[in-house]
């Protein structure tokens, strides 16, 4: 009986098996995870086909925003593009020169305005400040550019074909 | 085979912080960005691979 014991006792302290058991394990442990690796690395597929699938955004109509002739150099004019809660202003910089700009102020949404005298499109409720030639911040809160409109000067006036893409607002 | 432990648990832990970051973009619409994640996400899988086959090797060769 006390041998028995004895026996079972060394064969748990002194198992010259055990070191070659855990080798095998630890081998099996990294099969088991270069096959994950392996799985990880397939699973990224659909999200990479997915770049390569073309965006179809939706063609925004053109509209006509004003007359050549209506407006003078300096002054603005706002109009809704492309929707009706959409506010943009349309500004005559030169007399070939004009900027349009969606006047959501990008910080929390109240109308930026051209101020003339300062040269620069202005957020009254924060003191946010705009650049007029691009649209890019000057000062202040916002930390994102004003969305451009883009412009078409034809015979007949001057017309809002679309919407620049600006870094940053693609998933806004 | 030890060595080679730490070495895949190096690359797991790398594989997996590489597909957050590929989520994150996915969902942050940065398409652009997906191939260049799925290269990583290759790269180290392939490095996985040649690691276990170079330890086994060894191991082999020392046995």
């Amino acid at each position: 009986m006390w041998k028995k014991i004895d026996r079972y006792l060394r064969e748990q302290a002194l198992n010259i098996n055990r070191e070659k058991e855990l080798e095998m394990n630890r081998r099996g442990f990294i099969a088991a995870s270069l096959g994950l690796l392996g799985v990880l690395f397939l699973g990224a597929f659909p999200f990479a086909a997915r770049a390569l699938k073309p965006e179809n955004k939706p063609k925004l109509p053109a509209v006509r925003i004003a007359g050549l002739d209506e407006l003078k150099v300096g002054d603005s004019r706002p109009f809704q593009y492309p929707h009706d809660n959409e506010p943009s202003l349309l500004i005559r910089l030169a007399e070939n020169k004009f900027r349009s700009y969606q006047i959501k102020c990008t910080h929390l949404g109240c109308p930026v305005y051209w101020d003339k005298a300062t040269y620069k499109m202005t957020c009254p409720c924060h003191n946010g400040f705009f650049s007029v030639e691009d649209g890019s911040v000057l000062a202040g809160p916002p930390q994102r550019a004003l969305p451009a409109v883009e412009l078409d000067l034809r015979a007949d006036g001057v017309y809002a074909v679309g919407l620049v893409p600006v870094e940053g607002h693609e998933g806004v | 085979m030890r060595m080679v432990w730490w070495f895949l648990i190096f690359f797991l832990a790398a594989q997996i912080i590489l597909v957050q970051f590929m989520v994150e973009s996915y969902l942050a619409g940065h398409h652009d960005h997906l191939p260049y994640y799925l290269a990583a996400l290759g790269f180290v899988f392939i490095m996985g691979v040649l690691m276990y086959l170079y330890f086994r090797e060894v191991d082999d060769t020392r046995d």
